[in-house]
């Protein structure tokens, strides 16, 4: 949630002055389950940020004499390795970490090259219309009409698999859906009286935009922002799992459930480690992002 | 109505176009394939030979020429790796894909739908709140992290299934099963929604206040009314299933078009590739068509929304 506002907050502030900043509002409606859920959300984000620091080993040192060592608490666990350890004697833990790290911070910029892709191009086709809002409107059909893995197959056959790759790969992922849901808000926007009232007075294109309509459709690009994000981090994983990520030995959760599988008959929780993080990591933002939607009121059509 | 349907078509036709465009463009775009495909220190003239074999030192626009001729003649080229028509490759593959695709939806039709009127009836007490926080858990679940997970169990633990291959029926029941799960949740929620929404009508009230049994004011009544919203989340999870087969199958070692796909893109044989794409994109865009048109004859009264 930090990363959230962090994000938000500068977009926020002008328009709010005085009051309580819009987090604190919806933090004392939440229930009891939605703050235990984004407080957790929290402490994820937190230990992904510091995974170089809390993490035991480092996630790539091998130690071949403490090979597929089971978690703690199994039958031929050794003391050191909490979450056990992998083919190559890599501490589950320090990997799962850093996989974290990267699976959250691929899906961060990700997000956020889609965003500002989207809603610029939303912007664009619901404020200036004509042939290019056309244009881009058609662009947006054509991508919500073809699954994005096939998308992100063809652009990875092209460009190799490598880290820039893959995080553009992702921005593209979600670009559409904030372009379609901008330009709807545009629209009814730009009718509201207030706005016209604006450009009646004579205001400038820049002032109507950023003064007058971007303010009012900051709640619906959260909500979708949050909404996509989960699937980025699903998008994220399924291409690594499929070996289609980042190169060995870098690891992001995905690539390491794509390893695991491997050994999923001896030693399964080569795999199953990595993947109930990504599992818990999706829900928490799912749940997070139902509650936003249902507690900013947003309607996405 | 009829103006709507003829415009969805032509949008279908459109995105087709770009696709088979685009597809060919983005694949020639990564260089000379030759260079990826021949070992390293071959000598020139065997390299050269290859290069015209492959008709890969022709022009690019002609390539492209030749690349429309082929797919409106049904010679889409020979795969780069297998050295065979890759027209056969897919013939060989699709019934599997299809296979899995009917299997996934008759399970997520036939579970989800008794699954979601039972939440809608039992709003509110523990059988209600349960079948919604399993669906919602299938939703949030990744796909290749449920593949494991039943592996584990149902191969490994249990030994009941085998974990991978496309050799008989019984290999497809697990991949039938992590590729309806999400399509199941989401059924399963939309019925519950709709089902709900429909509940709360006066004509119900009606329904039950001239005396009709339960079950037929629910079987007749409400369950029609809700049906159209759920047919139309069936359509759009289609195009979700299709994009899922791709890791399905991939975990599964099912030989089926997704798994034939993603060794394309990783081995950059652009001739499976191409077609691989070309064919998904025409059973996602038209499955979405044919919702349209379905959607149009259930409901006479539905304008297809613009949405």
């Amino acid at each position: 949630m930090t990363e959230l506002t962090a994000t938000i907050a500068p977009t926020l502030a002008p328009t709010r002055k005085g009051k309580p900043s819009l987090f604190a509002t919806l933090w004392s409606r939440a229930n009891l389950f939605t703050r235990i859920n984004l407080g957790a959300f929290a402490l994820v984000l937190i230990v992904a940020a510091t995974a170089h620091w809390i993490a035991p080993f480092d996630p790539d040192a091998q130690k071949l004499l403490a090979r597929l060592k089971p978690p703690m608490g199994f039958a031929g666990a050794n003391g050191t390795n909490i979450l056990g350890t992998d083919q190559l004697g890599r501490d589950l833990l320090s990997r799962t970490l850093h996989g974290l790290q990267l699976t959250m911070a691929i899906a961060l910029i990700g997000s956020l090259i889609s965003l500002v892709l989207g809603t610029t191009l939303g912007v664009v086709a619901g404020y200036a219309r004509g042939w290019f809002g056309g244009f881009i409107m058609a662009v947006v059909d054509i991508q919500l009409a073809i699954p994005f893995t096939l998308i992100a197959l063809v652009v990875i056959a092209v460009f190799g698999n490598s880290l820039p790759v893959l995080i553009i790969t992702i921005g593209l992922a979600g670009w559409e859906v904030y372009a379609r849901i901008v330009r709807a808000q545009v629209l009814a926007t730009s009718r509201m009286p207030f706005v016209e009232a604006a450009v009646a007075a004579g205001a400038k294109h820049d002032r109507i935009l950023f003064k007058h309509i971007l303010p009012n459709i900051v709640s619906p690009i959260i909500v979708v922002w949050t909404m996509t994000f989960s699937a980025l981090i699903l998008a994220e994983s399924s291409l690594s799992f499929l070996g289609l990520g980042v190169q060995p030995p870098t690891a992001t959760l995905g690539s390491m459930v794509g390893l695991g599988r491997d050994y999923l008959a001896s030693t399964p929780w080569i795999a199953l480690v990595p993947a109930i993080a990504i599992m818990f990591v999706s829900l928490q933002v799912l749940l997070i992002g139902d509650w936003l939607r249902d507690a900013l009121d947003i309607r996405l059509k | 109505m009829l103006d709507q349907l003829a415009r969805r078509t032509l949008g279908a036709i459109a995105t087709l176009g770009v696709v088979i465009v685009a597809v060919f463009f983005a694949t020639r775009l990564s260089g000379n394939a030759a260079d990826y495909l021949l070992p390293p220190g071959i000598d020139a003239n065997t390299k050269a030979l290859m290069v015209t074999r492959m008709g890969l030192d022709q022009p690019l626009l002609l390539q492209f020429w030749h690349y429309l001729q082929g797919l409106f003649s049904g010679d889409m080229g020979t795969s780069l790796f297998e050295r065979r028509p890759v027209l056969d490759i897919y013939a060989e593959r699709l019934p599997n894909t299809l296979m899995l695709f009917a299997y996934a939806l008759g399970l997520a039709v036939v579970l989800g739908l008794p699954l979601g009127l039972a939440a809608a009836l039992n709003r509110g007490n523990a059988l209600g709140a349960a079948i919604s926080s399993i669906a919602f858990v299938g939703y949030a679940t990744p796909n290749f992290v449920l593949a494991i997970i039943i592996i584990l169990v149902f191969s490994f633990n249990l030994h009941w299934l085998p974990s991978s291959g496309s050799m008989s029926p019984i290999h497809f029941l697990m991949p039938s099963i992590v590729l309806a799960a999400p399509m199941l949740a989401e059924i399963i929620r939309f019925t519950r929604n709709a089902m709900l929404d429909v509940l709360g009508k006066d004509y119900l009230r009606t329904a039950r206040a001239k005396g009709l049994p339960e079950h037929l004011v629910v079987g007749k009544h409400a369950l029609r009314n809700a049906a159209i919203p759920v047919v139309t989340i069936i359509g759009l999870q289609v195009a979700g299933m299709v994009a899922r087969v791709v890791i399905v199958e991939s975990v599964f070692a099912t030989k089926g078009i997704g798994d034939l796909v993603v060794f394309a893109a990783i081995g950059r044989d652009y001739p499976v590739l191409q077609l691989g794409v070309i064919l998904i994109a025409l059973i996602v865009v038209s499955s979405s068509l044919i919702v349209d048109f379905a959607y149009a004859a259930l409901d006479p009264r539905v304008k297809v929304a613009a949405s």
